[in-house]
């Protein structure tokens, strides 16, 4: 595998720009802000699409930005590949056909590459600025073991140690977290026991208030028709003094207008006037008697008359009566008789009539018979004083307007209480008073009873707060446990799970890595060192030599089977050896990245502090990795040109 | 030199082996605590 051609458009500080790579070794050389990171930028760009933001490369105001690379696979088949970033984001690779669907061209890529994983191929086929120097510095072993972690992860911003020591002191804090809960449910259930009986004793109290309430508000309600039903019983027994007073006075205006007055004046002025008849009839006796008897005397004389010595002896006893004297004198008695009789007989038909009459208007007076007009006035006077006594005050109108209003009232209570209770109405009063008090006196009870339960519920009621508070805190702790359980569960199959894979990598990859990179170690160091051994559980490196062994801890010292660590080996191991094996390593790396496709390795300003004579020694070792691997080693020193093909960047790009 | 096949990443390896548990898991409540421990591997790994 190998680069070559890139061609960058519209990058950067690079308006057009084509640089051809070479086999080997390739020193691209160029000032400050030449573009060399530019280059390593739109290289890695190229093959993962990941980096920076994409706008950062695209060249302010340029119309058209892109990069093309061209590079050759292991076997010997020619791709390009162009990422235009302006004006549209779009990618070909191209070779016999066209590719331009991201994903096939992806899938592409990690065949020809072996990995698309930006941070991956940074930390296998990129070694970055003063990385050789850094190593030296801060100890080779642990940036060695970061490079075999980094690739191992993937890239990851933590290694898997760290992600299980996490996960471990995670899962620990649970434990101690969860023994903590399990302290407090134990406390509240201690502290619930004092306040559980609370909660029965609030139950039964409160049903035993609603029963009371219910049986009071039923009473009330019963009491309510009752004194309805006492009412209407007034109202029945008031109407009835009403219409008593009513009839009462009816009667007596009945009775005052009965009065026969006009009859009984006409009787007395009857009587009178038959009194005066009876006078006249007497005085008419009187008055016939006596014409009867001169009549009579008359009659005799008239006889005498008709009598010779009457006649005779008549003129000499001085009686002298003629007889037609006497004869007038008996006619005008007889027509006296005659009118008096007459007269008699209009004053006894007269007094016939008034008696009759009298009569008959004393049968029509029925009972006033025999009392006197005055006493008439008299008992009319008693009886208008008796209406007012039964009035006491009130007019009819009122009557009549009480009955009227009281009636009303009283249907209104009928059909209330007919509706309730249609058998009330048939009770009698005092069956109603009886049960009104009874009724009265439960209420009374039921009150004092529900006032009674009062203070008692309060406590049970707040003792039942509490319980609920405390059962509130459990249920909430059992939650917490829960969820902290299940944290627990979560962080354990994550712990076991990343300590199983990452165990199966190590395993599978530090044996190859081991492998590979001893191989190349060999053959830089010339078989000086034959064998790289690294540790599975931390990835600490280890030389071998070939029959001297190095002891850990005594330099200089040959130990069977004792190994070198490099930070402790360093006065063991050349400062140049520790660069020969950190460089195997990498390359070792870059190598399983690809899958054996021996990447382009890229030096990107790693030995700018390094001295001349490691220098020498450095790129000694870097022309026997171009055998395998092609270079491209960035770098401002010019001096480094002759080393290998060189390609020239001005300042500026 | 011919290597053996390509190394997996840890995160590929953590990831491919917690989907593998979680599509073979028939309880429902239990495959939710495996995608919780997927989520979580990946959050630490990735530095969240």
């Amino acid at each position: 595998m190998k680069f070559l051609t890139i061609t960058l458009r519209g990058i950067r500080n690079f308006d057009q720009r084509r640089i051809q790579f070479q086999d080997g070794l390739n020193i691209i050389c160029g000032p400050n802000e030449s573009g060399k990171t530019t280059i390593v930028d739109s290289l890695l760009f190229s093959i993962t699409e990941e980096g920076q933001n994409v706008r950062d490369l695209i060249q302010w105001e340029s119309d058209h930005s892109s990069i093309t690379l061209q590079y050759e696979t292991d076997e010997g088949e020619t791709y390009t590949l162009t990422r235009t970033l302006y004006p549209q984001e779009k990618s070909t690779l191209e070779n016999s056909r066209i590719l331009e669907d991201e994903g096939a061209i992806r899938s592409m890529l990690k065949d020809h590459f072996g990995c698309v994983s930006r941070i991956v191929l940074e930390n296998s086929a990129v070694v970055k600025h003063n990385e050789m120097e850094i190593m030296r510095k801060m100890g080779s072993r642990d940036i060695i073991r970061e490079q075999i972690q980094a690739f191992l992860t993937g890239g990851t911003k933590r290694s898997p140690e760290k992600v299980m020591e996490i996960l471990e002191r995670s899962i620990f804090q649970i434990d101690r977290a969860l023994i903590d809960i399990d302290n407090e449910i134990e406390h509240e259930l201690q502290n619930l026991q004092r306040y559980i009986e609370f909660i029965e004793k609030y139950e039964e109290l409160i049903k035993k208030k609603a029963v009371y309430q219910e049986d009071k508000t039923h009473f009330e309600e019963l009491l309510d028709t009752y004194k309805d039903r006492v009412r209407y019983g007034s109202l029945v027994q008031e109407i009835k003094s009403l219409e008593k007073v009513r009839d009462q006075v009816e009667d007596i205006e009945s009775y005052i207008q009965s009065i026969p007055f006009e009859k009984v004046k006409e009787i007395e002025d009857l009587h009178r006037k038959l009194e005066e008849i009876e006078e006249r009839t007497r005085t008419i006796i009187t008055i016939i008697e006596k014409m009867e008897r001169e009549l009579e005397k008359l009659l005799k004389e008239q006889e005498k008359t008709r009598n010779f010595l009457s006649r005779i002896l008549g003129p000499l006893l001085g009686k002298s009566t003629s007889s037609e004297e006497i004869r007038k004198k008996i006619k005008t008695i007889e027509d006296i008789l005659e009118r008096d009789r007459m007269y008699l007989a209009t004053l006894k038909h007269e007094r016939q009539e008034i008696q009759d009459r009298i009569r008959a208007l004393e049968i029509e007076i029925g009972d006033f018979r025999g009392k006197p007009y005055e006493e008439l006035i008299r008992i009319k006077q008693e009886k208008q004083r008796e209406k007012g006594v039964i009035l006491e005050g009130r007019t009819m109108e009122e009557i009549a307007t009480l009955v009227s209003q009281k009636g009303s009232e009283r249907d209104e209570l009928r059909i209330t209480i007919f509706s309730r209770n249609p058998d009330l109405l048939e009770k009698d009063e005092d069956t109603v008073k009886k049960k009104l008090e009874e009724l009265e006196q439960r209420i009374a009870w039921l009150v004092d009873e529900i006032e009674n339960i009062g203070p008692e519920l309060e406590e049970a009621r707040t003792g039942k707060e509490e319980a609920e508070r405390i059962n509130g805190r459990l249920t909430n702790l059992r939650s917490q446990k829960e969820e902290l359980n299940m944290k627990k569960e979560v962080d354990e199959i994550a712990r076991k799970t990343l300590e199983e894979v990452y165990t199966g990598l190590k395993e599978k990859f530090i044996p190859q890595l081991q492998k590979r990179a001893g191989t190349i170690f060999e053959k830089i160091t010339g078989g000086k060192y034959t064998e790289l051994v690294i540790r599975e559980e931390d990835l600490e490196v280890f030389v071998k030599t070939p029959g001297r062994l190095l002891s850990s801890n005594t330099p200089g010292q040959g130990h069977e089977d004792q190994y070198l660590s490099l930070k402790i080996a360093h006065s063991a191991l050349s400062q140049g050896t520790k660069d020969q094996l950190y460089l195997s390593l990498r390359i070792a790396l870059s190598d399983i990245v690809s899958g054996g496709k021996a990447l382009p390795l890229i030096f990107d300003e790693s030995f700018y502090t390094s001295d001349e004579s490691r220098l020498k020694e450095t790129f000694a070792v870097l022309q026997h990795i171009a055998q395998t691997n092609q270079i491209l080693l960035f770098t401002h020193n010019e001096e480094f040109l002759h080393y290998g093909n060189p390609i020239v960047l001005a300042p500026g790009g | 030199m011919e290597l053996e096949n390509k190394i997996k990443t840890v995160t590929e390896a953590f990831k491919e082996k917690m989907v593998e548990h979680i599509e073979s898991e028939e309880n429902e409540e239990r495959k939710r605590i495996l995608q919780k421990a997927l989520d979580r591997g990946m959050e630490l790994l990735e530095g969240r």
